[in-house]
């Protein structure tokens, strides 16, 4: 999504509200999935102060700037705290499962695969994430990242076959017959 | 490599639903108004050039003639606010470098940098220098003074501060360990806004000289430690901005009578090739005195301070190197160990 920044502070006021509208859940869960939720809520904070701060020098797209923040101001958060808060399972690997038909089987591949991401190192996962849950292209996850965009690629390749075999691995161990199974929620 | 499992990790994705659970509507409505609560605050701080304040002016008086109101100009707006000026004194420099000593992309070309693009580097990067939780910041710097005296300073940072540090002089070696925060400012707990900075670093200011004077010596202190974080960098040289605009006057000494006149004046220049953007402190009411930090325009950093005093003495401080290793050299280990604890052994 592209926006249009209108130095004009009537209308800017009202713009900045319509991009955190369309992008503070993204940069939430981008935090969240590597922190607590007071963390997770501090860097969306930080990440659109700077934002407005920034107003009419921010680039289009928007959002990997915003990610790229918010990954600055997480490693504020973890420099201050003196640690790097673990993942949990608490949000960010929940299946989603509200609208497949056969949604038993559709969260229990989930969680096969969530949980082989999990097994990943911060790299992989990252590089894996930024284009399977945030949408961004090689370049913009590259800026985010602060690689060049071969670099990118070249992660992110070994992140697909690193993944790819965990998941071949552990397939057989995932998927037994009986289905009867609850799902966490 | 098989498509599979990023088109599984795609269908994993948390739905807006689902984050909505976590992080509310409400919540996300209220950080949205203390974000834009705290812009009040910024945009009062961001005072525009002369030219667009008298257009502002005019168009509320314009503006109040056709409702029948008028809107009182703010005070501040009345104020024309002073055009930062180079530097007389020029520092001892070489021809500016052509391309960057590290791998990150340089900033386009331009024949001027401002300090507030310095402070957008400042906000945009992972700190200097990323530093892991068992990793150390290295930095050597190399001070002079102006009757020869030149020390060589290595320093092993850790992530929480603490530092291991070997002084050189002339042969001579004195070791020290010691936790990296010195004084009352942990610059881990500073506001990211630069008006909420400037009245935190306030409350530091001891009142015994002007508050130009004061507030340019803790920036200093901010922006030179190792271990601020970028938003509280980029804020403490926003603010620097700031203060180069403010309007130059006399006022009268907090301490020991007489008068002072403090001004913060920007310059463009370059250290060991490295094209850096000077601020410096001077007093006009004090000959000589003279206090100025380089900024490397590609990273923020600060590439060397320099400090003349009211009697001509000359001090400087250059950075040499900042890398990252992995732990520290036999050296330090044998003369300071690795455990925790101040250390001031003295020299050899």
């Amino acid at each position: 999504m592209t926006h249009k920044r209108n130095p004009s502070s009537d209308t800017a006021e009202e713009e900045f509200r319509t991009l955190y509208r369309h992008t503070a859940r993204r940069v939430y869960a981008y935090a969240r999935r590597q922190s607590d939720p007071d963390t997770a809520e501090q860097v969306v904070s930080d990440t659109f102060l700077a934002a407005w701060r920034h107003w009419s020098r921010l680039p289009d797209p928007v959002l990997p700037w915003l990610l790229l923040t918010a990954r600055n101001a997480l490693r504020t958060q973890w420099r201050t705290r003196h640690r790097q808060a673990r993942l949990t399972t608490a949000l960010v690997f929940q299946p989603s499962i509200a609208t497949v038909p056969s949604a038993e089987a559709a969260a229990l591949s989930h969680q096969h695969t969530l949980d082989a991401v999990a097994r990943l190192n911060s790299d992989d996962r990252e590089a894996l994430l930024l284009i399977a849950w945030d949408g961004l292209d090689y370049a913009e996850a590259a800026t985010v990242l602060g690689l060049s965009r071969s670099a990118f690629a070249s992660r992110l390749s070994r992140a697909r076959q690193r993944l790819d075999a965990l998941l071949v691995d552990d397939d057989h161990h995932h998927y037994p017959a009986s289905s009867a199974k609850e799902i966490p929620a | 490599m098989t498509t599979k499992p990023e088109f599984d990790l795609r269908a994993t994705r948390p739905t807006d639903r689902t984050i909505d659970n976590e992080f509310t509507p409400a919540r996300r409505e209220a950080i949205l108004n203390t974000v834009l609560d705290q812009h009040q605050v910024t945009a009062f701080w961001r005072r525009p050039g002369p030219r667009v304040l008298v257009a502002a002016g005019v168009a509320l008086l314009l503006a109040g003639a056709a409702t029948g109101a008028v809107t009182a100009l703010r005070p501040d707006q009345e104020r024309t606010p002073a055009v930062a000026q180079p530097s007389a004194a020029q520092p001892s420099t070489t021809q500016p470098s052509t391309g960057p000593s590290d791998d990150s992309p340089p900033p386009p070309v331009q024949q001027v940098v401002t300090l507030e693009q310095i402070a957008d580097v400042a906000g945009q990067r992972e700190g200097p220098v990323e530093v892991g939780p068992d990793e150390f910041r290295r930095i050597v710097t190399v001070s002079r003074y102006s009757d020869g005296t030149v020390i060589t300073n290595e320093s092993y940072i850790a992530a929480d501060g603490w530092t291991w540090r070997k002084d050189s002089e002339n042969g001579r070696v004195s070791w020290m360990l010691y936790r990296g925060v010195e004084g009352p400012l942990d610059p881990a707990d500073l506001p990211t806004d630069p008006k909420a900075l400037e009245r935190e670093l306030m409350k530091y200011h001891l009142g015994t000289e002007s508050d130009t004077r004061g507030l340019f010596k803790l920036i200093q202190e901010v922006v030179a430690t190792e271990l601020a974080p970028p938003m509280v960098r980029a804020a403490a040289i926003e603010l620097l901005a700031d203060l180069a605009e403010r309007p130059v006057r006399t006022i009268p000494a907090p301490k020991g009578g007489g008068e002072t006149t403090p001004d913060i004046t920007v310059v463009q220049g370059s250290i060991s090739e490295r094209r850096a953007i000077g601020t410096g402190f001077t007093d006009k009411s004090v000959p000589n005195l003279r206090y100025t930090m380089w900024f490397d325009v590609r990273t923020s950093e600060i590439v060397r301070t320099d400090h003349v005093s009211r009697d001509g003495s000359v001090y400087s401080n250059e950075v040499r190197s900042r890398t990252v290793v992995d732990n520290l050299p036999p050296e330090f280990v044998k003369k300071l160990g690795t455990e925790r604890v101040e250390k001031y052994p003295g020299k050899r």
